[in-house]
């Protein structure tokens, strides 16, 4: 009896003390997934920020700019110098030092007073009445229409005002307006769907032959296919592009598009899948009078749909960021995809334009991330199917 | 006399369809697959000078290649790289995944996409953000590393040759961890429960079960991953490129022995001696694979 009850206390202390552990435990993961998130979020969420910022903002602020002025610079007249000014200050430019001199522009017909415009001009009443600009942070300058540097005459005073650092769009005008990024774009999109569809059809149809049916040759394909996922893609490159220039397919769509099309990676997948599907549904089919393209459009291709998927995401990706081939391929500028634009034209035209490289990077990273949000449960069904069956 | 036209043309597609299916990948194939490889080993025995002038030079690229120091060194860097790759990013990925795989986690599917974000961007486009992200001074990791730790906020991560290769470490660390975890944790996932619940009843430790129920269960993943690893980490080629701006960095702190073959192949022109350097990859990256093969055979005889 005693012993009993000694043995539940027992267990109900060991039982708080394990509760109390797996809180901690618990608390232990968060905080280290929590962490780790961090790092991987932080140059992606830095990224996006810096797409916002002027190329001469890129370092100057970590996040977004936030300040609309800094500084004013009196560079004639009797206020002559250099003012620090922060948000909320109201700045004046008089005649003595008891006024709370604003420097304000009336209008003619006694309205309220407007914000300073790039090239107003403003007059200080000889008489001595102070008129000018109320010039109080964000308010005195509304959009962005005055950048810092710029420089306004107020009568004989003129003025210079630094900061107005606040987020911008004018990395994507440049990108779009002084390299032409649209077309890079464009050809993007063109290259890497024609690439996708490629690669769907070949790697589907041969993955089917290689699955469903005995042919003389078969086991000579495979072990081919197999081999040469040995061999590294880089080996190819001169000979394709000596090839290509026997050809005559160099600065074109297609020196890409054919030596893309040969990959072995995907018809081994889709072989893999197919092998799953049910003879007794192919025969029936074909009892039925179903031709054999029939069979792969009707009955195989809805089957392995999850896989296509899978698939058409991964070649889209790799196809998507191929740099190297194209780089060697293209040659005119009017060809360049999205990488090679980059790195080619943007990259290089100069020390100041990290603005456009980033929003260009932004753009270009935008593509494959939609897509991968749109199917990431057959994404990673898809990764893993190989590794963890095999 | 017509259905038996129509029964004997059925016939002949079915008997033709898998040659016809597989005509058009096998034609492509022999033209852009299975001829630059053979063209590539013709190549490796001669100097060129550009895509039309080739002249017979047998081993010569061979004994150059051997005497090369650029090449010793791309051959060094790149190893240095799949060293941390495996031994520094491996074991991270598997113990990620062995957080993810923790029962009471919540949110897995929302931490399983974030940390396979950075993946999403692509080598090309890692390299144009790290040149911003990794600037002296200013940028946002020297400007980290000073905040939390005070580290000298001079110093040129991309610019030093001391820094380079860490650097690069760790952006394919930030690439690749999470990616190479949803592998373990596929994996981790199809582990048999009832196993650590029969070690557990054992008396067998977190430590034990780990080492004797989980590790021989995803064995195969983990040879598989250590292998795909290994052949990506010696193909690297466009991270540091653009990284590097197109350069081999600082005393060529960044040079790879992709990046070799191309300056080789197509800054000089000598495709020649860029098939040799494909060649000598092509013979390592074998010789990797097949070393970890008969590891795993061995490793798999013991367990």
């Amino acid at each position: 009896m005693v012993e009993s009850a000694n043995n539940q206390s027992i267990r109900i202390v060991g039982r708080t003390a394990g509760a109390d552990n797996a809180k901690w435990l618990r608390a232990l993961l968060y905080i280290s997934l929590l962490t780790a998130s961090f790092f991987m979020l932080a140059p992606l969420g830095w990224m996006c920020c810096a797409i916002f910022k002027s190329s001469a903002d890129m370092f100057t602020y970590t996040l977004l700019p936030y300040e609309t002025l800094e500084k004013i610079e009196v560079q004639e007249g009797p206020e002559k110098g250099a003012w620090k000014v922060i948000q909320g200050d109201v700045f004046s430019i008089g005649t003595g030092e008891s006024d709370t001199i604003r420097v304000e522009k009336l209008p003619a017909n006694g309205g309220p007073a407007r914000f300073v415009r790039k090239g107003d001009v403003w007059e200080i009443d000889p008489a001595g009445t102070p008129k000018g600009v109320l010039v109080n942070g964000r308010y005195a300058m509304p959009d962005a229409k005055l950048r810092g540097g710029e420089i306004i005459r107020v009568g004989t005073t003129k003025i210079r005002f630094d900061g107005m650092h606040v987020p911008t769009l004018q990395n994507f005008r440049e990108l779009f307006t002084k390299f032409n990024f649209g077309r890079n774009l464009l050809n993007s999109f063109f290259l890497t769907c024609t690439a996708t569809s490629i690669s769907l059809i070949l790697s589907s149809l041969g993955g089917f032959a290689l699955a469903k049916y005995e042919f003389a040759g078969k086991r000579v394909v495979l072990v081919i296919l197999l081999a040469t996922m040995m061999i590294p893609p880089s080996l190819l490159l001169a000979p394709n592009y000596e090839l290509l220039v026997h050809m005559n397919l160099m600065n074109s769509y297609l020196g890409i598009l054919l030596p893309g099309a040969v990959g072995a990676f995907g018809m081994l997948l889709f072989r893999q899948a197919m092998l799953g599907v049910p003879d007794d549904l192919i025969e029936a089919a074909r009892i039925d009078g179903c031709s054999e393209l029939g069979i792969y459009w009707k009955i195989i291709m809805p089957v392995v749909r999850p896989m296509s998927g899978a698939f058409c995401l991964m070649a889209f990706m790799a196809s998507w960021n191929s740099f190297l081939m194209p780089m060697i391929v293209l040659q005119s500028e009017s060809l360049f995809t999205v990488p090679i634009a980059l790195s080619q034209t943007i990259s290089i035209s100069g020390d100041n334009q990290y603005g456009p490289l980033m929003a260009g990077t932004f753009l270009g990273v935008l593509p494959p991330a939609m897509l991968f949000f749109l199917l990431q449960k057959e994404f990673i069904a898809g990764l893993t199917a190989g590794a963890v069956k095999g | 006399m017509a259905n038996e036209k129509q029964y004997s043309a059925w016939r002949a597609q079915q008997r033709m369809a898998p040659y016809l299916f597989i005509a058009p990948f096998c034609i492509l194939f022999c033209v852009f697959g299975l001829y630059p490889i053979l063209k590539s080993l013709y190549l490796a025995f001669h100097t060129t000078n550009g895509p039309r002038s080739l002249v017979f030079t047998g081993f010569d690229n061979f004994r150059f290649l051997l005497q090369d120091p650029d090449f010793y060194t791309a051959l060094w860097n790149t190893s240095v790289f799949a060293f941390f790759s495996i031994f520094l990013q491996l074991p991270l990925a598997l113990g990620l995944a062995l957080l993810l795989n923790s029962t009471w986690l919540k949110g897995r599917t929302l931490f399983r996409f974030v940390f396979f974000a950075p993946n999403l961007m692509g080598q090309v486009f890692v390299g144009f953000l790290g040149v911003v992200i990794f600037s002296p001074r200013y940028g946002l990791f020297s400007r980290f590393l000073t905040a939390v730790a005070g580290v000298n906020p001079d110093i040129k991560w991309l610019l030093d040759e001391r820094f380079v290769m860490p650097t690069l470490v760790l952006i394919s660390l930030w690439m690749y961890v999470g990616y190479n975890s949803i592998y373990f944790l596929a994996a981790l996932q199809s582990v048999d429960k009832e196993l650590h619940e029969a070690a557990s009843v054992d008396g067998a430790g977190p430590w034990d079960r780990f080492w004797h129920v989980t590790v021989p269960a995803i064995k195969p993943v983990i040879l598989i991953v250590v292998l795909m690893s290994t052949i990506g980490s010696f193909q690297l080629f466009e991270l540091p490129f653009n990284l590097l701006k197109g350069t081999s960095g600082p005393n060529k702190a960044g040079l790879t022995i992709v990046m070799y073959l191309y300056q080789r192949g197509f800054e000089v022109g000598n495709l020649g001696y860029a098939s040799t350097i494909g060649w000598t990859l092509a013979l390592i990256v074998m010789f990797i694979s097949l070393v970890q093969k008969k590891l795993s055979e061995r490793v798999r005889g013991h367990g």
